[in-house]
């Protein structure tokens, strides 16, 4: 086995299957010790919010979709930054979307939080460019 | 006799002059002040005429011209529409392919059947090809509706973004190497969103089509621009395109072959943006050498 790069990884999208493909990628390479799947906003800002007292259980990366019903992956980044300090510490956010609208590339760009932006599907390739972001290296299958 | 002949008269002479031959002449005199008279109020008429005329035409104009606006403002809203619903589409389109992509790469790393590989990779190429062509939709729609924005252009920044794009591509061949040398000696001003569809398009089609044969396959972009002049030279040493069929693949649709993995459409999207931009593009190809795309934009 691999070292592990991350420690928690977050998915937020509204598509099972997308968090399905994220969550097989990320074992196959042994991306990250622990993985949670958030299905909305909503529950994932909650989810965040209960670990303000427990930070060492906050996770290291979070991958973000932009479309999503109700709260759009724009509206997880505002509240995202009214969140306490302590979570938003050590916290990597990639945008992980379809979108080929240039004003989401430049509004992800711009945003402080957001560290890069890759087009679904998640690969080895994309994996290795985000531990790439955290100072890591290349990562082997397992 | 004519009022204003009477009134000059008698103020000048006190009484009209008894006299046969003044008579005639003074005759004279009124009948052309008669014919003065008539013409001036046939004048009159006419200008009278012609103002009302001019008043009409102008409430017409004015109607016309707000009932313009009105048709303008709606097709403005219309094409803002019309743009967000091909961006949703387009959306709505490529998520489920990605996540089929996602399903066949997962699927391709858990087999060792030389069957089942095979099966997977054509249907890798089947997505690819599908999102391209919705990619290329998006873009052909993009070019012919969307109003042309000037802003500067920064050159490296832009084929850096292309290349990074590239490299994270799906299904993105990895064997191309991608260099780009820009000399610079005046700002340029350009439409960003359609020169990005140009170069991205050309380096995409540079990295599809690269010779498995060539020692080591790249694509090169020479960007030079100076006061008068924008000339950029995309080249490769790829699998090149037949001289008699260079003419044609600018068409929209057109193949160069059945097998070809492109939708038809890219290069014609670039010949039509580059003009939308006030530029143009030559293609000069050789198979098994390469091919290079000149374009030109002036510069002032």
């Amino acid at each position: 086995m691999e070292s592990t790069k991350f420690k928690k990884v977050m998915v937020i999208d509204d598509t099972s299957i997308d968090r399905i493909i994220a969550k097989r990628v990320m074992e196959k390479y042994s991306f990250s010790e622990e993985i949670v799947l958030m299905e909305s906003v909503r529950q994932a800002i909650n989810f965040l919010q209960t670990m303000k007292d427990t930070p060492a259980d906050l996770p290291d990366l979070i991958f973000l979709d932009i479309n999503m019903p109700e709260l759009s992956g724009f509206d997880f980044l505002d509240q995202y930054q009214d969140l306490p300090e302590v979570i938003q510490r050590n916290c990597i956010i990639m945008m992980l979307s379809t979108s080929l609208n240039q004003e989401d590339h430049l509004k992800a760009n711009s945003n402080c939080h957001v560290s890069g932006f890759l087009n679904k599907p998640l690969d080895p390739v994309k994996l290795g460019l985000v531990s790439s972001k955290k100072g890591g290296t290349e990562i082997k299958a397992a | 006799m004519h009022k204003l002949l009477e009134r000059q008269i008698s103020k000048h002479l006190n009484q009209i002059p008894d006299n046969p031959e003044i008579s005639v002449f003074l005759k004279a005199i009124s009948d052309s002040y008669d014919h003065f008279e008539s013409d001036r109020l046939m004048l009159e008429r006419s200008i009278e005429i012609s103002s009302e005329e001019m008043i009409q035409l102008y409430n017409t104009l004015r109607l016309e011209s707000s009932k313009l606006k009105l048709l303008n403002s709606e097709l403005t809203k219309t094409n803002s529409n019309l743009d967000k619903f091909v961006y949703c589409v387009s959306h709505d389109l490529r998520a489920p392919l990605s996540s089929m992509l996602g399903m066949v790469q997962l699927s391709e790393d858990e087999t060792e059947d030389p069957n089942m590989i095979e099966t997977l990779s054509y249907l890798k190429s089947s997505i690819n090809k599908l999102d391209t062509f919705i990619q290329d939709i998006l873009n052909y729609s993009r070019n012919s509706r969307m109003e042309i924005k000037k802003s500067e252009i920064n050159f490296e920044e832009m084929l850096t973004d292309i290349a990074t794009n590239h490299k994270f591509m799906n299904g993105a061949n990895q064997n191309v190497q991608f260099t780009y040398n820009i000399e610079q000696k005046a700002p340029y001003y350009s439409d960003k969103t359609r020169l990005n569809i140009v170069l991205s398009n050309l380096i995409s089609n540079a990295i599809r089509y690269y010779n498995p044969q060539a020692e080591s396959p790249f694509v090169n972009v020479d960007v030079n621009v100076d006061a008068n002049a924008v000339n950029i030279i995309v080249s490769d040493n790829g699998i090149g395109i037949k001289k008699e069929l260079q003419d044609k693949v600018f068409d929209m649709f057109y193949r160069v072959s059945e097998s070809s993995a492109g939708t038809g459409l890219g290069l014609y999207i670039v010949k039509e943006a580059i003009e939308k931009i006030g530029g143009n593009i030559l293609i000069d190809s050789e198979p098994q050498v390469g091919t290079q795309f000149k374009i030109s934009f002036s510069n002032n």
